[in-house]
């Protein structure tokens, strides 16, 4: 058929009419329906039978449940071990064979059993509750009970990975006191492009940034001084970054972790406009460094960037008063002011995911073994740049200027940060000075690596 | 004729058999519902899944609610200790060893309360009471992994590394079937430098949890920094191939994967081959868009900066560091590499992008 506008239509429909007649279910719609009805029918008499098809007296698995249930466990076991022998990665069949174990006191054979069952379903809370039960208590109801205890299995042939980590465990069995310890191990040196709030920008919702260091990459050129001493020395160096970006801290986090560095030292450089002093000498342009130290902690990891950096200063400086001992060096440092952002720092934990309780108590003891690391860490450098002549005491120039040492708690290693004020001025005057200021550091940092963390 | 009435006619004539079975699953469904209830059973088994799955306010409350009616259940008790001292907070400790001392005046060889007891004495800094809690643990039964772990852990904080030592390698030469125990342990091999020892706990933990994306991901940590880069570029793959895992899980293998990579492709660009670094870096960028070494690499077509071109840097000299002397190991090798770093460039081409969250901070000038 032709419609009067020439389009074609299908024979037996009406154009004119718009609208299907829902009087009339169509033949199609009605054989949706009888198909769904049927299919309604087919999963309902699946619900109902379910239970009478599981509860079929021919599986031995129920049958071994119910002579468990009776009571009587010594057959159930006796039909478990057979089917074992044709199933032995089944889960179910393990877990009940550890309840029947647990019945007959058998602690080590239900301890075994239960987790095999474990082992095979990683996920299974119940199995996992009950091994909990039976491990949480001492073994001496077994003893008590007078049943002989299984044979032991044979040993078998360790593996490579064993047999690679028992030698290693072999030879720090012989010089515990050096493990971990050596000037092998690199050191991790972040320079920081620091970026701070931009003036002269009008206010905006969003924070404005620029580079603090108008007059080059100062700290990475630093950076790259040190670490060509370090290297020269055979000290290996990471460094985080390789040009002016910034990186993210999740990124130096990551970096710190997988070169496995001794230390953390993050180098800042802060850029000032010196005053001349009043003998009427142009300022040196390089500061010394002003080291001081400053630890921040769960106040600053909880809202990163959001908490009041006064706020966390004041919880560490109670953390530190606690940390440090009577006769500690870490006591004579005394911890300055807020510092910006730091609390960023925070942001990245040693650990992701949902940590089970121990681990989370662990990587809480881990954490204030590392601050404590850290804080010595500071206060040793913080001692040698002094004695270099390097570092200006703290208290001479009173309110806290630039130039800090700040620990990194969020990395899971010793972690320093140490900055330095650059004041532009010739570059050649600028470029000794910075030879200097490296020289001065990596002579700190080689002496610092030949010491136990 | 009403769209209501329309509609009420046809279910009266059409879908009367449909409405009738569905009404007739209801009731099935409904009944097995009800039989199953929420039993104290089931309360136990609600409060034990929110203590392993790491939920431990809810864990708290659900085992709470199974001593109400259980007051002498050990595990519930024992648990809720364990549970208040994950959870931390005010007053968290004293209220979750008041748990483990009531566990232990019902039952002195209770070794979970006694180790935890000695756990939550060394986190306050109790190294030599944690130490008596977890020998005498260890006196009840010498196979309970957990306590001779804590107790290694006691001496390590304690400055003992021969006792600490000797713990931890007890703990590696019996491969017990306590995952956490073995993750906890591969963690304090890390600290001590025994990464080979670390390793194989490692693997222990993901035999017995094959799926956790936190343990993969440490591991693939741990063969970066042994310098198997290919091994630790797979496991990072593999937290990432785990399906929907946790968002912090998958961002942090996300980054550690990128800058493993990253380090591949800073190497290549070093040694000159600027296409390898780009391939690298563009599988870096997909596994992290914002890894700022290759953003920074990949602008300049994989060769990293050029030292000597005046135009582009304000630098006095470019930078002639010693040469590092032959690296000893495959680790020195990777270390000493970006020992010898690129001159920035300051141009307008490379002002650094505004800082994202976490990014570094702001001096206070």
């Amino acid at each position: 058929m032709v419609s009067l506008d020439g389009r074609a239509t299908r024979p037996g429909r009406n154009p004119s009419k718009k609208f299907p007649d829902l009087r009339r279910p169509r033949r199609s719609a009605r054989g949706f329906r009888l198909a769904l009805a049927a299919m309604l029918a087919w999963l309902t008499l699946c619900a109902l039978a379910r239970p009478l098809l599981a509860a079929s007296p021919q599986d031995p698995l129920i049958q071994a449940k119910k002579l468990f249930d009776k009571g009587r466990p010594a057959e159930a076991e006796t039909l478990l071990a057979e089917i074992l022998k044709r199933e032995p990665a089944d889960e179910r069949v393990w877990a009940l064979l550890g309840r029947v174990k647990i019945q007959t006191g058998e602690r080590a054979g239900a301890l075994e059993a239960l987790r095999m069952a474990l082992r095979l379903s990683p996920a299974d809370t119940l199995t996992r509750m009950r091994l909990d039960m039976i491990a949480d208590l001492a073994p001496e109801a077994a003893a008590s009970h007078g049943r002989a205890e299984p044979a032991a299995k044979t040993p078998r042939p360790p593996s490579a990975l064993e047999r690679a980590a028992f030698e290693e465990l072999g030879r720090a069995a012989a010089d515990p006191e050096h493990v971990g310890c050596g000037a092998t191990a690199p050191v991790v040196l972040d320079p920081l492009w620091t970026l701070v709030p931009d003036a002269s920008q009008p206010p905006q919702p969003g924070p404005s940034f620029q580079p603090l260091q108008p007059d080059g990459d100062a700290a990475l050129e630093l950076s790259g001084l040190v670490a060509a001493r370090l290297s020269a020395s055979g000290v290996g160096v990471v460094l985080t970054r390789h040009g002016p970006y910034s990186v993210r801290l999740a990124e130096r986090a990551a970096l710190a972790e997988m070169s496995g560095g001794a230390y953390y030292l993050a180098l800042a450089v802060t850029s000032e406009s010196g005053q001349s002093d009043q003998s009427g000498k142009p300022p040196s342009p390089v500061s010394p460094i002003r080291v001081e130290a400053l630890v921040l902690g769960p106040a600053a990891a909880k809202t990163p960037g959001a908490v009041s950096a006064d706020a966390a200063f004041a919880s560490n400086a109670a953390r530190l008063a606690a940390l440090a001992g009577p006769n500690d060096p870490v006591g004579q440092v005394a911890p300055i002011g807020p510092i910006g952002a730091f609390g960023q720092f925070g942001a990245t934990g040693v650990m992701g995911g949902k940590p089970s309780a121990v681990e989370r108590l662990h990587a809480q003891i881990r954490r204030a073994a590392l601050e404590r690391e850290g804080y010595a860490l500071a206060a040793r450098i913080l001692a040698r740049c002094r004695a270099d002549g390097l570092a200006e005491p703290a208290q001479e120039k009173g309110a806290p200027v630039a130039g800090d040492v700040a620990l990194l708690s969020a990395i899971d290693r010793p972690a320093v940060l140490l900055a330095v004020n650059i004041r532009p001025g010739p570059q050649q005057a600028r470029r000794e000075a910075l030879e200097k200021l490296a020289a001065s550091l990596a002579k700190c940092i080689l002496e610092e690596g030949g010491r136990c963390p | 004729m009403s769209v209501t009435r329309l509609f009420t006619t046809r279910v009266r004539v059409t879908r009367f058999p449909a409405v009738l079975l569905a009404a007739l699953l209801v009731l099935v469904f409904a009944e097995t519902g009800a039989r199953a209830g929420v039993s104290q059973e089931d309360q136990l088994f609600l409060a034990a899944d929110a203590y392993y799955t790491g939920d431990f306010k809810k864990a708290i409350q659900a085992f709470g609610d199974v001593l109400a009616s259980d007051p002498d259940n050990l595990y519930a008790l024992s648990r809720l200790g364990a549970s208040l001292a994950a959870a931390g907070g005010p007053g968290a400790d004293p209220a979750a060893m008041e748990k483990f001392d009531a566990v232990l005046a019902k039952a002195p060889g209770h070794l979970f309360s006694r180790t935890w007891k000695g756990l939550v004495l060394l986190r306050a800094g109790d190294s030599a009471l944690a130490e008596a809690e977890c020998g005498q643990a260890l006196r009840l039964d010498p196979d309970y992994p957990p306590a001779r772990f804590v107790l290694g852990l006691a001496r390590l904080e304690a400055g003992n590394k021969a006792g600490a030592l000797e713990q931890f390698a007890r703990l590696a030469g019996h491969d017990h079937a306590e995952a956490e125990i073995h993750a906890a342990t591969a963690r304090a091999f890390v600290r001590l430098g025994l990464l080979a020892a670390a390793n194989l706990e490692w693997e222990r933990a993901l035999a017995l949890r094959p799926s956790d994306p936190a343990w993969a991901s440490a591991l693939g940590a741990l063969l970066a920094r042994q310098g198997k880069d290919s091994l630790a570029v797979t496991a990072f793959e593999q937290v990432l191939a785990m399906g929907p895992t946790e968002a912090s899980s998958a961002a942090r293998a996300r980054t550690y994967l990128a800058t493993a990579l990253a380090e591949q492709a800073w190497k290549a660009a070093g040694e000159g081959r600027a296409r390898d670094a780009l391939a690298l870096c563009r599988s870096v960028l997909r596994a992290d868009p914002g890894q700022a070494g290759c953003l920074y690499l990949a602008r300049r077509g994989g060769v990293p900066a050029k030292p000597m071109d005046k135009s582009e840097t304000t630098q006095a000299a470019p930078l002639t560091p010693p040469q590092p002397p032959k690296p000893q190991s495959p680790q020195s090798t990777r270390m000493t590499q970006p020992a010898q770093p690129a001159q920035p460039a300051q141009t307008g081409r490379t002002q650094p992008a505004k800082p994202e969250a976490g990014s570094e901070p702001a001096q206070s000038k």
